[in-house]
């Protein structure tokens, strides 16, 4: 069984983040609960995605759907639901318009564990939307159009050979997530 | 335009995807600008097919072996390999042997079915 722990941006930057295709939206408010203030926040999004990655032998999570168990701070919480879980793999979400300054712990935690050969580069993996990464024709590499909102750790994950995929769209994105086989 | 579900459906008639797949089914790790000339392909050609390669798990693109962020003149930037993915290369398998069937029986095939192919 294959257990994905989908880590992203929590709030928007900015306001001109890219739009959620319909069906997307649909599936935020499928899969909101009715308390919860509908939208397109990036936590919804990746509650979205979830079910777009879930699959009789894929669960997908966010850490956001995990509440927090007494005292319990962020890292310890982290390590807590990849435990309960049993995560095998990572997604890092990273939208245009989204910030990762809130990953910076997990981020670096998975950084170590790799260099520490605790966990396998190909179990981490990053999703980032074009526009924040781009294709540099001359370089013929991969150029961070984003000059805010990235941690040096999301750069060592890159460094560590994690697979990259720079998604144009949602659209983009779902296809290759409801095809995706999580080796 | 939208992509079909199956890869081995696109990979019929996008010529380019397919060479692609080919020119790294050795396993190994490929510069891009390597791979793109070994191919002679156009740098928009080559990104899109690499795109859809990427969508279809076909492809893997991840850092250079060493490479870290480093500065560019237009801010931070990072060289990357590309590299065909186990399901890629049991696309690649069946297309392979689909090829060498429609090879065998080239002399009865209709024209535009040898064209597709192949010539590619």
């Amino acid at each position: 069984m294959i257990s994905i722990l989908l880590l992203g941006p929590t709030k928007w930057e900015r306001a001109a983040h890219s739009p959620v295709p319909s069906e997307l939206l649909d599936r935020v408010r499928r899969e909101c609960s009715p308390k919860r203030p509908e939208g397109t926040s990036p936590v919804e999004i990746r509650r979205a995605l979830c079910s777009v990655m879930t699959r009789p032998d894929v669960i997908a999570t966010v850490m956001e759907d995990w509440p927090s168990q007494g005292h319990e701070g962020p890292s310890a919480k982290f390590r807590r639901i990849e435990q309960e879980a049993h995560i095998t793999h990572y997604v890092v979400f990273w939208p245009l318009g989204g910030r990762l300054h809130g990953l910076i712990w997990e981020l670096s935690d998975l950084a170590h564990r790799m260099m520490d050969k605790k966990l396998e580069r190909r179990a981490v993996n990053l999703f980032v939307q074009r526009g924040v990464i781009d294709w540099d024709h001359i370089t013929e590499g991969y150029i961070f159009s984003e000059k805010e909102n990235r941690t040096a750790y999301f750069g060592d994950l890159l460094g560590l050979k994690c697979p990259i995929l720079v998604w144009d769209d949602y659209s983009d994105l779902i296809f290759t997530l409801e095809r995706r086989q999580w080796v | 335009m939208k992509l079909p579900d199956d890869p081995l459906e696109w990979l019929s008639y996008n010529h380019p995807g397919r060479e692609l797949l080919q020119a790294i089914s050795d396993g190994k790790e490929h510069a891009p600008l390597e791979l793109r000339k070994t191919c002679g392909m156009h740098p928009e050609t080559f990104r899109r097919a690499i795109h859809t390669l990427e969508l279809y798990g076909l492809l893997e693109v991840h850092a250079t072996e060493g490479e870290r962020l480093h500065r560019v003149p237009k801010g931070w930037g990072i060289q990357v390999s590309m590299e065909v993915t186990p399901q890629g290369r049991q696309v690649l398998s069946v297309l392979q042997g689909f090829v060498a069937v429609v090879r065998d029986h080239a002399r009865g095939l209709p024209k535009a079915t040898k064209e597709r192919w192949l010539t590619a």
